[in-house]
């Protein structure tokens, strides 16, 4: 469904973000994209998406494929047009619009209003704590809440491919197992592909594949339930010893 | 007995979206109506001279070319500082169509607004692709070159510019320069129409595109929605305000010169809608409102001689003010007027127990 092949990004022609990265997600699949801060992540997503472009990024080597097109070469409205839907870190809400208003620019693309109306009340009923915060301003609302309506703002556009990167950040551990249960089961309903940039391991639960990144490398991938026992990513992103337990700053002074 | 709001339980969001979906709101409209209607007719009889209605037309038209304004730059977040220029340009189109080439004035002055409209996009396009602070600089020079190419032309008039521009005729029936009332009613039916306009652009897809690339133009890329070509569209629909705004000038006083329009009076634009609360139509208008107001103080006071100096001075005072202002509201008070008018509501609502 989505290919990467050698791909090579960098920033301003100068600061290599990706170096011949090549992953594949196929569909109706979960993939999670690991790695710590700096290790390329968001640039793969923001490569797929093409918003790398608008951020002064561009490919310099390799291609990316979606359903055997190249799309590395198009604006990100293109590529949304596609089917491809992007939720950027950080929880990108338009503070000044409602949250319905959020929801309904998930469906600037599409002219079909009844469906339109649909897909809203069908959000609602994925995330009912929006239910009663329709009409007020997104910039008013939790961190949690507005985490919620970015991914249900991104499925308005009933996409084949969802990009969300770091969708945990900052949150509350309760609310992050909520995100990412509700993730299942849109994957379940609607047959939508996942590529999840995280730093989280609770990602691996829900994953079906999984690739880590280190300084714009691929140094590992494989099943996630593989991955989360390679002792290189217990110890470099979940904190954990090759028996499992927590990696504790003793360990680490020796 | 007070009428008061009592809280608004039970109510939908379809309701909750409406904006006369009360009974008090269609009181204070159709009051605001009758008292539009008869303003005129009480400013004449208690003032005995027809300086505040020349104040209250020339008010109308500021608030038209500040209302596209707002389209630009507060709600698609553009900042536009070369809308005097197409103020200009909207008034020198009028002009000419209806001297040089005899278009009746009703004709003309939407062909200027449109006009008006595909310059404000052609000069945008420039720096569309780029954020920053870039469009102000296009808008900028922009400024600067019409006022020159437009001073330059024979068929503008040069820098004497042009006189004896048509009014409005319907059914043989003129509108006089001199018919200040006549003005008022048929510029306030424009006004009107501008502002439903400019209310449901905002409520509408386009409008709330303008808002998610002001607010958020990469994550409103990453949605599909093509930003370059909603910003031509926010200059486009700008500059038709702009346009209609400077055909009514040029219409109404019935003649136009360049150094009518100076660099000064697009920040003053600018200003007011910073005053009145950037984004918002009610805000915009409130913003012209509150500035003129302190205008014609100033004129009042000057006329008066209450301010030593020469006759400049309390035009020279009034700027001081209006920079001052401008200050004061960006540093304690930046989301403008309207921010305060809704505090206000909600306090009343919510009384005793306030915010």
């Amino acid at each position: 469904m989505l290919k990467l092949n050698n791909v090579k990004a960098v920033y301003s022609d100068v600061v290599l973000a990706l170096d011949n990265v090549s992953m594949s997600l196929e569909p109706n699949s979960i993939v999670a994209l690991l790695g710590s801060n700096g290790s390329g992540k968001s640039t793969t997503l923001k490569s797929i998406s093409g918003v790398l472009r608008i951020e002064d990024g561009k490919l310099t080597e390799g291609d990316i494929e979606f359903d055997g097109r190249r799309i590395d070469k198009m604006s990100p409205e293109q590529i949304a047009r596609l089917g491809i839907s992007h939720v950027l870190q950080g929880r990108s809400i338009f503070p000044q619009l409602s949250t319905e208003e959020n929801l309904l620019m998930g469906a600037y693309l599409r002219k079909d209003k009844s469906e339109i109306k649909e897909d809203t009340e069908l959000i609602y009923e994925y995330f009912p704590s929006l239910v009663p915060l329709r009409s007020r301003k997104s910039g008013y609302l939790s961190g949690g809440e507005q985490q919620m309506l970015v991914i249900g703002r991104a499925l308005m556009g009933r996409p084949k491919i969802m990009l969300l990167d770091e969708p945990s950040l900052g949150l509350a551990p309760g609310i992050i197992s909520n995100i990412f249960a509700i993730i299942e089961q849109i994957r379940q309903k609607h047959q939508t592909s996942f590529l999840i940039a995280e730093q989280n391991s609770i990602v691996l639960s829900i994953a079906d594949y999984g690739y880590v990144l280190q300084t714009g490398k691929i140094v590992s991938s494989g099943k996630a339930e593989n991955l989360s026992d390679h002792t290189m990513v217990k110890g470099a992103y979940l904190g954990l010893n090759a028996d499992g337990t927590f990696i504790s700053h003793h360990d680490t002074d020796s | 007995m007070m009428i008061r709001g009592k809280g608004r339980r039970g109510i939908d969001y379809s309701k909750d979206l409406a904006i006369l979906g009360t009974w008090q709101r269609w009181t204070a409209l159709a009051v605001f109506m009758v008292v539009l209607i008869i303003l005129p007719f009480v400013l004449d009889y208690w003032t005995w001279n027809t300086g505040w209605l020349i104040f209250i037309n020339s008010t109308i038209i500021t608030i038209i070319a500040v209302l596209g304004l707002n389209i630009t730059s507060g709600m698609a977040g553009q900042v536009n500082l070369g809308h005097s220029a197409f103020v200009m340009t909207g008034g020198f189109t009028m002009a000419v169509l209806t001297t040089a080439a005899s278009w009746p004035m009703l004709v003309a002055l939407p062909v200027a607004a449109l006009f008006t409209g595909l310059v404000a996009a052609v000069v945008a396009i420039p720096s569309i692709r780029l954020k920053g602070f870039y469009v102000a600089v296009v808008t900028m020079a922009f400024f600067y070159i019409a006022q020159f190419a437009i001073s330059k032309f024979d068929i503008t008039g040069g820098m004497h510019g042009l006189t004896r521009i048509s009014p409005p005729a319907i059914g043989g029936h003129v509108l006089k320069t001199s018919n200040y009332m006549g003005w008022f009613y048929f510029m306030m039916i424009l006004l009107i129409l501008c502002i439903i306009v400019s209310v449901n652009i905002k409520r509408s897809r386009l409008g709330r595109a303008f808002t998610a690339v002001r607010d958020n133009y990469i994550a409103a890329a990453s949605l599909g929605i093509n930003v370059p070509w909603v910003k031509l569209r926010a200059f486009f629909i700008g500059g038709l305000y702009a346009g209609l705004a400077g055909g009514l000038l040029a219409s109404s006083i019935s003649v136009i010169r360049v150094d009518q329009f100076t660099f000064w009076e697009s920040i003053w634009y600018l200003g007011m809608i910073i005053i009145g609360g950037a984004g918002s139509t009610a805000g915009a208008v409130m913003g012209v409102v509150f500035l003129q107001l302190i205008s014609k103080i100033m004129s009042i006071i000057g006329s008066a001689g209450w301010i030593p100096g020469n006759v400049s001075t309390p035009i020279f005072i009034t700027y001081i003010m209006y920079g001052l202002i401008i200050i004061l509201f960006v540093s304690f008070k930046p989301n403008g007027l309207i921010s305060l008018w809704q505090k206000i509501k909600i306090n009343y609502k919510r009384w005793p127990f306030g915010v």
